[in-house]
């Protein structure tokens, strides 16, 4: 078979682009609700900022799991 | 299919690590690197010396660029982070922050065309002068041991979560901090020049192929160079904000007192 | 220039710092109880992939109850 073009290099780098495709919408969908929410009531920011970092915590979370099991898994 | 694309000889196609390299200019110690960190100091400390000569209360064009880099940091970076303690590091927020834009910018000036900081070693320099100082101005202020304390143990906790928190925090505050400073501003400049080797380069790798669609076809990737040149001026920008914010974050987070 | 009147007190967080650390907290705990939970998983001859899996769940519930107690208080 001939080889047009190849590629080298580890599938688990395509694996973690995959991985944080969710976590990326997730996030932008906790700060728009954030922003949202604070420029309609801006005397609510500081209480909606606690479920503002436990959004963002508990999503980022998910997209560090893919960049930890692509440097550990092989 | 390939062999007409890789028809143009003497292009460094594709573009890879060893295009961040050019060669030496006088022996192993003068590199492109060193005159453009030399070129950048020297840029700053002339700038500085000649608004600030002759200081008037009606301030002349000069002094009154000098004196807005020095306001944006003081007042949005040294005194939004750190509070009334900030203005103290002002003076140095805003030489880091003037270096790092300066330096940043090299990637995109005709002639210069790459960053210093898009090699590891300036931003790593850069990171460490931040984490000593964050480090011995906290242990300054609260002496070693209530700082590691302070650091390390949250307060409040039933004891068996210490177990579990304890090394998180070591982590954070010790390792994750100053890498994730100095890799930030390495990997956005390293990107940057990277994209911008695929676009030019490709560019001419396109033009020199015997296909005429694949040569009308380069000016696609000759737009996409400039458009993506006035987003490096941005990430210059941007990056430079960020590492001098997150500075003066840390060295406030260490000054603060336990609550 | 004038006093901005959103000013926050300086104990309080601010954004870019808040996101730094929650990032910052996130990659430490997941990376070290990870590192941990493979070591455990090794030396006890569990199953591939049981132990880090255990492992960064633990980080990632301790980091999150950190960033909790640090950030939002």
């Amino acid at each position: 078979m001939d080889v047009l073009a190849a590629i080298n290099g580890n599938v688990n780098t395509i694996g973690y682009g995959l991985a944080a495709i969710g976590p990326g919408i997730g996030v932008a969908l906790v700060f728009a609700a954030y922003i949202n929410s604070s420029a309609r009531q801006p005397e609510s920011a500081g209480y909606n900022r606690t479920w503002l970092v436990l959004g963002f915590a508990l999503v980022e979370a998910l997209a560090l799991f893919g960049l930890v099991l692509a440097f550990a898994v092989n | 299919m390939s062999g007409q694309l890789v028809a143009a000889e003497g292009l460094p196609w594709p573009p890879s690590v060893g295009d961040f390299y050019p060669p030496d200019l006088a022996g192993p110690w003068v590199t492109k690197f060193t005159l453009m960190v030399w070129l950048a100091v020297g840029l700053l400390i002339v700038f500085f010396m000649a608004t600030y000569r002759n200081p008037k209360l009606v301030p002349s064009k000069g002094q009154w660029m000098a004196e807005s880099v020095y306001g944006l940091v003081r007042d949005n970076i040294a005194r939004e982070q750190m509070g009334r303690d900030g203005i103290r590091f002002a003076p140095y927020f805003t030489v880091l922050f003037c270096f790092i834009v300066v330096t940043n910018l090299f990637g995109i000036v005709p002639g210069l065309q790459i960053s210093p900081n898009s090699h590891i070693a300036f931003p790593i320099v850069l990171a460490l002068i931040s984490y000593v100082m964050y480090l011995y101005i906290g242990a300054r202020k609260h002496g070693l041991g209530r700082y590691l304390k302070q650091s390390l143990i949250l307060p409040g906790v039933p004891w068996p979560m210490h177990f579990l928190l304890i090394p998180i925090e070591f982590l954070q505050t010790f390792v994750v901090r100053p890498v994730t400073l100095a890799v930030r501003l390495f990997a956005n400049m390293f990107a940057g020049h990277l994209i911008l080797l695929v676009f030019t380069v490709g560019g001419f790798v396109m033009l020199a192929s015997d296909n005429i669609f694949i040569q009308i076809s380069s000016v696609a990737a000759f737009v996409m160079a400039i458009l993506m040149a006035f987003f490096e001026v941005l990430v210059a920008l941007l990056q430079a904000y960020v590492f001098v914010t997150l500075t003066a974050n840390y060295i406030g987070s260490s000054l603060a007192d336990e609550h | 220039m004038a006093d901005n009147p959103h000013r926050r007190s300086p104990d309080e967080h601010s954004s870019e710092g808040v996101a730094g650390a929650v990032l910052g907290y996130l990659l430490a705990g997941i990376v070290v109880w990870g590192f941990l939970g493979w070591l455990a998983g090794e030396f006890l001859g569990l199953p591939t992939g049981v132990g880090i899996a255990v492992g960064m769940m633990l980080g990632a519930a301790g980091a999150i109850y950190l960033i909790m107690k640090r950030l939002s208080a």
